[in-house]
C-alpha cells in the first residue's frame, strides 16, 4: 500500500482526554452500550519525582496487512482502494476471530446484532470529502486523518509509528502515527482502566 | 466463559479424533484376537459419531449469528477457520458412516476398518486445522509450535482413557489391548511434557503477564497435578498390562476431561482477558 493510504495521526502531547472523539463516533453510528469503535485510554508511567500521565485515543488502524481481512472465514472483511478496511455486517457470522486475531482488539462484538462491528474509517463521510466525525469533533484537535505519508509531512518532528503500550505493529502496519511526548519511552506505563490500572 | 462452546468444541472433536485413532490401532496389536473386544469395539465405534455431533453443536453456540454459520465457508483455503469448519463437517459425515457400519454391520470387517481409518486420519487433520486458527503471529502469546501438539494431547488421553473405559464396562480387556491404550495416553501426556518445556521459557519470554496468568494460576496446577496425574498413573497400570479398577477408570477419565476443558479456558482468558486495548 502506497503512502495514499489513509490513516490517522494522533498528537498524544495534546489529547486532554475528554472522549469527545468517542462520543462523536457512538452519536453518528448510534452503537449500542459497550460498542466503542473508538476509544480513549489513560496510560500513566514513570516514578516520583517523575511521575506523568497521557492520554490514547484510538479506533481500528485500518493496517497496510489487516490480518482480519486475512482470518474471517466469512469474508466479511475488506480493504478499499485508500486503504479502509471495511466490515460488512450482512456476512458477519460473530464468530469472534477477528478480535482474537487483532492485536489491538479493534473490531468488537455487538451482543444486540449478534456480529462484530468496527470504525469504518467513515468512508462515507469521507467519500463526500468531510473528515471522520471523531476528528471533526475533537475539541483540541489532537486528531487528523488522511493520506499517510500527507500527515507524516506535515508532522516531522517527533512523529512515532507506534507506542510503548501498544502492540508490535511489526504483523499489520498499522496505518497510525502518533505525536509522543519525551517521556513516553517506558514499556512498563500503565493503561488505566475505571479504577484498574493494568500492566502492559 | 465467553469461549466455553470453543472449549467444548475442542475437547469433544479431539477426544472423538483419539477414540477413532485407538479404534484403527487395536486391531494391529490384537490381530486374529479382534473378537476378544468386538463389543467394546462396536460401542466405541458408534459414539465417535454422536461426540462430532455435540462439538458442531456447541460450536454453534458461540456464533452471534448461527442461522448464518454457513457463510464461514466463505474463505476456505486462506482461513484456518473455514477449513476447520469443513473438516468438521467432513469428520462429522465419516463418523455417521462408521456409526452405521458398525450399527447395522452391512459390510465387511475390512470396510469398517477402512471407515475406522478415515475417521481417524480426518479427525487427526481436524485437530491440525484448529490448533492452526491460534496460530497467530499477532499474538506471541499462542504463536508457538507447542500450541499445535495440545489438541492431539486431548485426543490422545481422553481417546485411549475412553477406550479403556468401554473395554471394562464391557468386560473386554485384553491385556495386549490394555498395553496399546496405556502407551497412547502416556503418549499423549509425553507430547505435554514436550510442550511445556519448550512453551514456559517461550511465554515468559514474549509475555510476562500472559506468563504469570498461566504459571500462577492455581487451576494450571490443578490440572497438571489432577486431570493429567491420576491419568498418568492409570495409564502406567495399563501400559505394565494390568487392569486398573473400573472406579479408579472412570475417575481418571472424569478428571482428564474436566482438566483439558480447565486447560483450554486458561488458554483463552490468559491472552483475551489481558488485551482489550479497546
Amino acid at each position: 500500500m502506497s503512502n495514499r493510504q489513509l490513516g490517522f495521526y494522533v498528537n498524544v502531547a495534546r489529547c486532554i482526554g475528554c472522549h469527545t472523539c468517542e462520543i462523536a463516533c457512538k452519536e453518528t453510528y448510534d452503537l449500542e452500550v459497550g460498542v466503542r469503535w473508538r476509544r480513549v485510554r489513560a496510560v500513566e508511567g514513570g516514578a516520583y519525582p517523575k511521575p506523568y500521565a497521557y492520554f490514547v485515543s484510538m479506533a481500528c488502524n485500518h493496517c497496510a496487512d489487516p490480518i482480519c481481512v486475512k482470518v474471517c472465514p466469512a469474508g466479511a472483511y475488506s480493504k478499499r482502494e485508500d486503504g479502509l478496511v471495511i466490515h460488512d455486517q450482512s456476512k458477519c457470522i460473530g464468530c469472534k476471530y477477528c478480535t482474537m486475531a487483532c492485536p489491538y482488539t479493534a473490531p468488537q462484538f455487538d451482543e444486540a446484532k449478534g456480529k462484530m462491528s468496527k470504525c469504518s474509517g467513515c468512508y462515507s463521510r469521507v467519500d463526500d470529502g468531510k473528515q471522520p466525525a471523531c476528528v471533526d469533533a475533537c475539541p483540541v484537535r489532537a486528531l487528523e486523518f488522511g493520506p499517510l505519508g500527507d500527515l507524516e509531512s506535515a508532522h516531522p518532528a517527533d512523529l512515532a509509528e507506534t507506542l510503548p503500550v501498544l502492540p508490535s505493529n511489526k504483523q499489520t502496519n498499522p496505518s497510525v502515527r502518533f505525536k509522543v511526548r519525551p517521556e513516553v519511552t517506558l514499556r512498563a506505563d500503565r493503561i488505566v482502566d475505571g479504577h484498574r490500572a493494568r500492566k502492559v | 466463559m465467553n469461549e466455553l462452546p470453543l472449549i467444548l468444541f475442542g475437547v469433544l472433536s479431539q477426544a472423538a479424533a483419539g477414540l477413532a485413532l485407538v479404534l484403527a490401532l487395536l486391531p494391529l496389536v490384537l490381530r486374529d484376537r479382534a473378537a476378544d473386544l468386538a463389543g467394546a469395539t462396536r460401542l466405541a465405534g458408534r459414539l465417535v459419531f454422536p461426540f462430532a455431533v455435540l462439538a458442531v453443536l456447541a460450536s454453534f453456540f458461540h456464533l452471534g449469528d448461527p442461522l448464518g454459520g454457513f457463510r464461514a465457508l466463505s474463505h476456505v483455503g486462506g482461513s484456518w477457520m473455514s477449513n476447520e469448519v469443513v473438516l468438521a463437517a467432513l469428520f462429522t459425515a465419516v463418523a455417521a458412516a462408521l456409526f452405521c457400519l458398525h450399527q447395522w454391520q452391512p459390510a465387511s470387517a475390512g470396510a469398517i476398518r477402512a471407515a475406522t481409518w478415515a475417521t481417524a486420519l480426518v479427525g487427526l487433520v481436524l485437530v491440525f486445522a484448529t490448533g492452526m486458527i491460534y496460530q497467530l503471529p499477532t499474538r506471541p502469546e499462542w504463536y508457538h509450535w507447542s500450541n499445535l501438539l495440545a489438541g492431539y494431547v486431548t485426543a490422545l488421553l481422553l481417546g485411549a482413557l475412553l477406550m479403556a473405559l468401554l473395554a471394562l464396562w464391557k468386560a473386554e480387556a485384553p491385556a495386549s489391548a490394555a498395553r496399546l491404550l496405556g502407551a497412547v495416553a502416556l503418549a499423549g501426556a509425553g507430547l505435554l511434557a514436550v510442550s511445556l518445556i519448550f512453551y514456559a521459557p517461550y511465554l515468559t519470554g514474549v509475555s510476562a503477564v500472559t506468563a504469570e496468568a498461566v504459571f500462577g494460576n492455581l487451576l494450571f496446577w490443578a490440572r497438571l497435578a489432577v486431570g493429567i496425574g491420576l491419568p498418568v498413573y492409570t495409564a502406567a497400570q495399563m501400559a505394565r498390562g494390568q487392569q486398573p479398577g473400573r472406579a479408579v477408570l472412570s475417575l481418571a477419565l472424569v478428571v482428564a476431561f474436566a482438566g483439558e476443558i480447565v486447560a483450554r479456558g486458561i488458554f483463552y482468558t490468559s491472552v483475551l482477558d489481558q488485551v482489550p486495548f479497546f
